[in-house]
């Protein structure tokens, strides 16, 4: 009786060179469309304060508005910088009271005046259910 | 018993040129999986657009992109719009689901349609609360205003 594992096993060669070549071509593909930069995403209402008939208007809470030349403006009366210590320690405040806030934008604020004052507001530590955007 | 010279060279084994490759193989294996894991694709605007600067920690979902332009120009799905045209374009491109359309009680989205602004950094609210207005007459109640991500702030206040 012969034995099948007597047999001489045939090596069968398998081309490693398709296989790079694929990998070549998936690495440069993720290499070229790939970014590291992250982004980030700031949530906006649609419409403004006004419009929003479901959100009730808070007549305590306490109105900015911003002017292009970073100046802004607290209830209709008092202006400050944006970047200064006042309307640093007025948010600090309008947190510790826990007073609502409602910032509004003139036309001519660009985007990323904009955004700044909404990192500082954050930055106080107000957090997104004491601040509304009128946009 | 003694070999012979050649005896001795022939009896080395060669390595194969396949066997060769595969340190390069792993390589570029632990290169690919660097860059599927690490990072994300690029944003492709239509036009060039310097993103506002955020520290901000909220990631973008970026699957319905709107782009504003330093000029005020507005483009969607690669192609400008005009600002009047585009309640229709957003609904023609479905970007407004129904339960975003109807009326609500609740001023949140509920995760299915999420449209994400990209504006220059020069933007003016103006344009952008124009663009807002329409994304509400489209039905959508709340947009992503998208950033890049800057340890700083207070980028550009003024330029």
């Amino acid at each position: 009786m012969r034995l099948a594992v007597n047999k001489p096993q045939r090596h069968t060669l398998i081309s490693l060179t398709p296989l790079i070549d694929v990998i070549f071509i998936l690495l440069l593909f993720f290499m070229l469309t790939t970014q590291f930069q992250r982004q980030q995403a700031t949530t906006l209402q649609t419409g403004s304060l006004s419009a929003d008939v479901a959100t009730p208007v808070d007549e305590t809470a306490t109105r900015l508005f911003v002017q292009s030349d970073n100046q802004v403006q607290v209830n209709q009366g008092d202006v400050v910088d944006s970047q200064s210590d006042a309307f640093l320690s007025l948010l600090v405040e309008a947190k510790e009271t826990g007073i609502r806030l409602i910032v509004s934008f003139d036309d001519a604020v660009n985007v990323q005046q904009m955004t700044d004052v909404i990192d500082t507001v954050n930055r106080a530590g107000i957090d997104d259910s004491l601040l509304r955007l009128d946009l | 018993m003694r070999l012979k010279p050649e005896a001795k060279v022939t009896a080395t084994a060669q390595p194969s040129l396949d066997n060769s490759l595969i340190p390069m193989i792993n390589v570029v294996f632990l290169l690919l999986i660097f860059f599927l894991v690490a990072g994300s694709f690029k944003l492709v605007a239509p036009v060039e657009i310097n993103p506002v600067l955020s520290d901000r920690n909220q990631r973008a979902t970026l699957e319905r992109l709107i782009f504003i332009d330093s000029q005020g120009d507005i483009y969607a799905e690669g192609e400008q719009i005009a600002l009047d045209a585009l309640t229709a374009q957003i609904t023609v491109l479905g970007w407004a689901s129904e339960s975003n359309t109807d009326s609500v009680q609740s001023s949140e989205t509920d995760g299915e349609t999420v449209v994400s602004v990209q504006a220059d950094r020069l933007a003016s609210v103006g344009v952008l609360r124009n663009v807002l207005k329409e994304l509400r007459k489209a039905g959508l109640k709340e947009v992503e205003l998208i950033s890049s991500f800057s340890s700083s702030a207070s980028v550009t206040a003024a330029e």
